[in-house]
C-alpha cells in the first residue's frame, strides 16, 4: 500500500483577514493524516496563522461532526428529510416562514438562499449571525475602508476595541508601523485593559460600555474639523456635553487631548475597530463613531475592521423575526448556516413557540424542542468564493467534504428542483444626524449602577474550547475581590438576572473596579448576556451584564 | 551551540501573547510542545526548547532516550521513554511540559519533519519568534524597545 500526500491551499475562512492556508494531507489506504502549512508565499499572512487557522484540521477531523440527518435528534435518511420539508412547508403561507443564513456560507450560497426565498415568496429574510461586529455593516456613505498596505505605511494607527486577540495576524503589520520611525503613533480604546495596551503609546481606559461617549468626546475635540462635516447644530449639542463625556468614561481630559493632537497631527493614518460579545451596550453608536471619526479627522484617514460586511444584511433583522415569532405571525423558520441557535442559548425559549425549524449543521448538537437539523459541510471543505477584507477570494476544499453531508445549494435544489440566485446586499448606509442623536440620547441616558457590569471576552486561541477551555475563569479587578473577600482560584458564583453560573476567580488588574469578564468563546456563560432589539435596524444586541458575585464557602 | 546551528529566538517587541505558537504545536503533536506564560498583563513569554550545548535533562534521564544529535538537537527517541518525568524535573527552563502524553514526556524536536523550519515559528501571527543562528540574533535588535528604553515594561 502506498503513502500518497498532497497538500491543498486555500483561504482561512474563519475570520476576514483573508490569510492564506495549506492543509497537508497523507493518506495510506483508508488511514489519513491531516496537518497544517504554513505557506510563506502567502500574500497576506506570509504563512503566519493564529490559532483559529490551526484548529483548521481539528474541524475536519473532528469526532462531533454531524454526519446524517436528524428528525428531533433522532438520525433519519436525507430522502425522508427531504420530502418531509417539502410537506411540511406546504402548511404554512408564505408570510408564516422565515429564513436566516450565517457566515458558513459562500457568496453563491447566500446568493441561492436570497434565490430560494424569492421562489417560496418568503419576504422574512434575516442574518442570524448576531455577534456585534455585524454593526459594522451598518457605515457612513464618506468612509475610506483601509487596504494592507495602508496600515503598513500607517503613521498614527488608532485601535478601538480587542483587534489582536480576535484577528493576531493583524498584529504584525500593525506593529511594523509603528517601529518603522520613532514619531509614529499606536492609540488604543477599551473597557478592558488587553494585551494591545502594553504596546500603545496611549491606552485610553473606558468604563464598561462607555466607549462611545469617549469617541464623542474625540470627536469634539477635532474641532473645526468636525465641525464641517457634522454641522453647526449637532457640534454645538455635543460641545455642551463635552465636560459631562470625559466624567462618564473615566477618561482624563489630558489623555483625550494627547490622542486627538496625535490623530489631528499626523495624516496618514488608520483607524481600526473590533467588538466582542457581550461588551458594547450599543454596537451600532460604537460603529458608526468610529467611522465618523475616520471621515472628521483631516489628513488620509482609513477605516478598518476585521468584521466589516461579513455576512450580507437581511430584507429585514434578526430583532422582528423574534417579534414576529412572539406574535404568532411567524411559524417556521429555516435556517441556513453553523452558530444560531446553538451559540445563542438565550434565543431557545423563543424559538420553541415555533412549529417547525429546521437549520443546517456541522456539529452534531441537540435542542430541546421539536427541530430537524440538516449536516453540511464546513467552508473548509467548499468550493465558492468569499469576500475577505481586502478582496473576493476563491475558497478551494482543503478536504472531501464529510460523508452524508450536503452542501446547501443542492439541498435547495431538491427543495425547489430548481437553483434561482439574486444578489445580497453587503452595506447600509446610515445618515450622521441619527448617529449624533442616538449619541447625545446615549450620554443623557447613561447611568452609573452599583451592580458589577459582567462583559464578554473572546480570543482566537479560545475560539470554541478547541485549545483553551476557560469558560469558567471569572477575571476581577483586586478592589472589588477585596470587596467581596475573594481570593485567587476562588469558587464563586455570579447571578445574572435569576440565572446562577460557578466560576474560578482570577485576580487581575487588567479589569476595572466593579467589572468581571467571563470568557464567550463557547456557548456556555453566553445564556447570562442580555438581549435586546435595537429600534433601528432591527438587529439583536447583546449587551454587557449587570450581575452580582456571591463567594462560594 | 556551533555558528550554523539555528535555534528559536524571540522578539518581545513583537509578542502579542496569541499563543498562535501553541496551537501550531499542538496542532500537529496533540500536546504543545512549546510553553507559554505572562510575565506582567501585557507581556508574554513563550518558551521553547533551548536544544542546550549540555542538555540537563539528557542528563538526567536514566534510559539515555534523550540524546544530542550532530546536529546539537536534543532529540527524544519516545519508543524508550519510561514516563519517569526525571526530564522534565531537570529541565532548568521548565519547557518540558509536566503532563505526559500517551506516558511519554513531550519533548520539542525542531520540527525536524518539516523543511521550512519549527511550526511555532512559522505560524507566529506578529513574527515574533524567529529561527535564527547565533550571530544572525546578534544582529537583529531584539526586544530592544522593551528592554532598554522604558523603566515601566513598555514599548516606547
Amino acid at each position: 500500500m502506498s503513502i500518497e500526500s498532497k497538500l491543498h491551499k486555500s483561504t482561512c475562512p474563519f475570520c476576514l483577514y483573508g490569510c492564506g492556508l495549506s492543509v497537508n494531507q497523507t493518506s495510506r489506504g483508508s488511514f489519513t493524516l491531516r496537518k497544517v502549512e504554513y505557506d510563506r508565499e502567502a500574500s497576506v499572512n506570509q504563512g503566519r496563522l493564529c490559532a483559529r487557522g490551526n484548529a483548521a484540521t481539528h474541524v475536519l477531523d473532528d469526532k462531533r461532526r454531524l454526519t446524517s440527518p436528524l428528525l428531533n435528534n433522532k438520525k433519519i435518511d436525507w430522502v425522508t428529510a427531504i420530502s418531509q420539508i417539502k410537506s411540511q412547508l406546504k402548511s404554512f403561507s408564505p408570510k408564516e416562514i422565515a429564513i436566516t443564513y450565517d457566515l458558513n456560507n459562500t457568496t453563491e450560497e447566500l446568493a441561492a438562499i436570497s434565490g430560494f426565498a424569492h421562489e417560496l415568496k418568503i419576504d422574512s429574510v434575516a442574518r442570524a449571525y448576531l455577534e456585534p461586529e455585524t454593526f459594522f455593516s451598518y457605515g457612513l456613505p464618506d468612509v475610506k475602508h483601509a487596504a494592507l498596505s495602508d496600515i503598513n505605511e500607517a503613521k498614527v494607527i488608532l485601535i478601538v476595541g480587542d483587534v489582536f486577540g480576535k484577528t493576531p495576524v493583524i498584529s504584525k503589520p500593525i506593529l511594523d508601523a509603528k517601529y518603522a520611525d520613532r514619531n509614529n503613533r499606536l492609540f488604543y480604546i477599551d473597557s478592558v485593559k488587553t494585551k494591545i495596551a502594553g504596546f500603545a503609546n496611549k491606552f485610553l481606559w473606558a468604563k464598561p460600555g462607555t466607549e462611545p461617549l469617549l469617541l464623542l468626546a474625540l470627536i469634539v475635540k477635532a474641532g473645526k474639523a468636525a465641525k464641517i462635516v457634522i454641522g453647526d447644530n449637532n457640534f454645538n449639542k455635543l460641545r455642551r456635553l463635552l465636560p459631562q463625556l470625559s466624567e462618564l468614561c473615566g477618561v482624563a481630559d489630558q489623555s483625550l487631548e494627547e490622542v486627538i493632537q496625535g490623530l489631528l497631527s499626523i495624516p496618514k493614518g488608520v483607524i481600526l475597530a473590533s467588538m466582542d460579545f457581550g461588551k458594547t451596550d450599543d454596537p451600532l453608536l460604537l460603529s458608526s463613531l468610529v467611522q465618523l471619526l475616520t471621515v472628521v479627522l483631516p489628513g488620509d484617514k482609513k477605516f478598518c475592521s476585521p468584521a466589516l460586511a461579513s455576512v450580507p444584511i437581511g430584507k429585514i433583522g434578526f430583532g422582528d423575526i423574534i417579534d414576529n415569532i412572539h406574535q404568532g405571525k411567524t411559524k417556521a423558520l429555516i435556517n441556513f448556516g453553523n452558530l444560531f441557535p446553538f451559540y445563542y442559548p438565550a434565543l431557545i425559549p423563543t424559538l420553541s413557540n415555533l412549529k417547525l425549524f429546521i437549520t443546517t449543521s456541522i456539529y452534531l448538537n441537540n435542542l430541546p424542542f421539536d427541530n430537524m437539523i440538516l449536516p453540511v459541510p464546513s467552508l473548509l471543505e467548499k468550493y465558492g468564493t468569499i469576500n475577505t477584507l481586502w478582496d473576493r477570494v476563491i475558497l478551494k476544499p482543503l478536504a472531501e467534504p464529510v460523508s452524508g453531508t450536503k452542501p446547501i445549494s443542492e439541498i435547495i435544489k431538491q427543495l425547489t428542483g430548481d437553483l434561482n440566485k439574486s444578489k445580497p446586499t453587503f452595506t447600509s448606509n446610515i445618515a450622521i444626524d441619527e448617529i449624533i442623536n442616538r449619541g447625545v440620547n446615549f450620554a443623557k441616558h447613561y447611568k452609573k449602577s452599583d451592580e458589577i457590569s459582567v462583559l464578554g471576552e473572546e480570543s482566537a486561541f479560545g475560539h470554541r474550547g478547541i485549545y483553551a477551555n476557560d469558560s469558567d475563569i471569572l477575571k476581577v479587578n483586586p478592589l472589588t475581590a477585596s470587596k467581596y473577600e475573594i481570593k485567587q482560584d476562588n469558587s464563586v458564583k455570579l447571578l445574572v438576572d435569576g440565572k446562577e453560573k460557578s466560576f474560578t476567580a482570577k485576580i487581575t488588574t487588567s479589569v476595572t473596579v466593579d467589572t468581571i469578564t467571563i470568557s464567550v468563546d463557547k456557548p456556555d456563560n453566553r445564556e447570562l448576556f442580555p438581549i435586546r432589539i435595537d429600534n433601528l435596524t432591527k438587529e439583536i444586541i447583546i449587551a454587557p451584564a449587570k450581575g452580582k458575585l456571591i463567594k462560594v464557602s | 551551540m556551533e555558528n550554523n546551528q539555528k535555534r528559536i529566538f524571540l522578539d518581545l517587541d513583537y509578542c502579542i501573547g496569541c499563543r498562535s505558537c501553541e496551537a501550531a504545536c499542538r496542532s500537529a503533536f496533540e500536546e504543545s510542545r512549546i510553553r507559554y506564560g505572562d510575565i506582567s498583563e501585557t507581556t508574554f513569554l513563550p518558551i521553547a526548547c533551548r536544544h542546550c550545548d549540555e542538555p540537563v535533562c539528557a542528563a538526567a534521564c536514566p534510559f539515555e532516550v534523550l540524546k544530542v544529535t550532530d546536529q546539537g538537537l536534543v532529540l527524544q527517541a519516545s519508543f524508550h521513554c519510561v514516563g519517569c518525568k526525571s526530564c522534565i524535573i531537570a529541565c532548568p527552563f521548565g519547557v518540558l511540559d509536566k503532563s505526559l502524553l500517551h506516558h511519554v514526556s513531550q519533548k520539542c524536536n525542531l520540527c525536524k519533519d518539516r523543511e521550512d523550519g519549527p511550526r511555532c515559528v512559522a505560524s507566529c501571527a506578529s513574527g515574533a519568534l524567529k529561527l535564527l543562528t547565533e550571530k544572525e540574533a546578534k544582529k537583529v535588535v531584539v526586544g530592544k524597545r522593551f528592554v532598554s528604553r522604558s523603566p515601566f515594561w513598555r514599548r516606547t
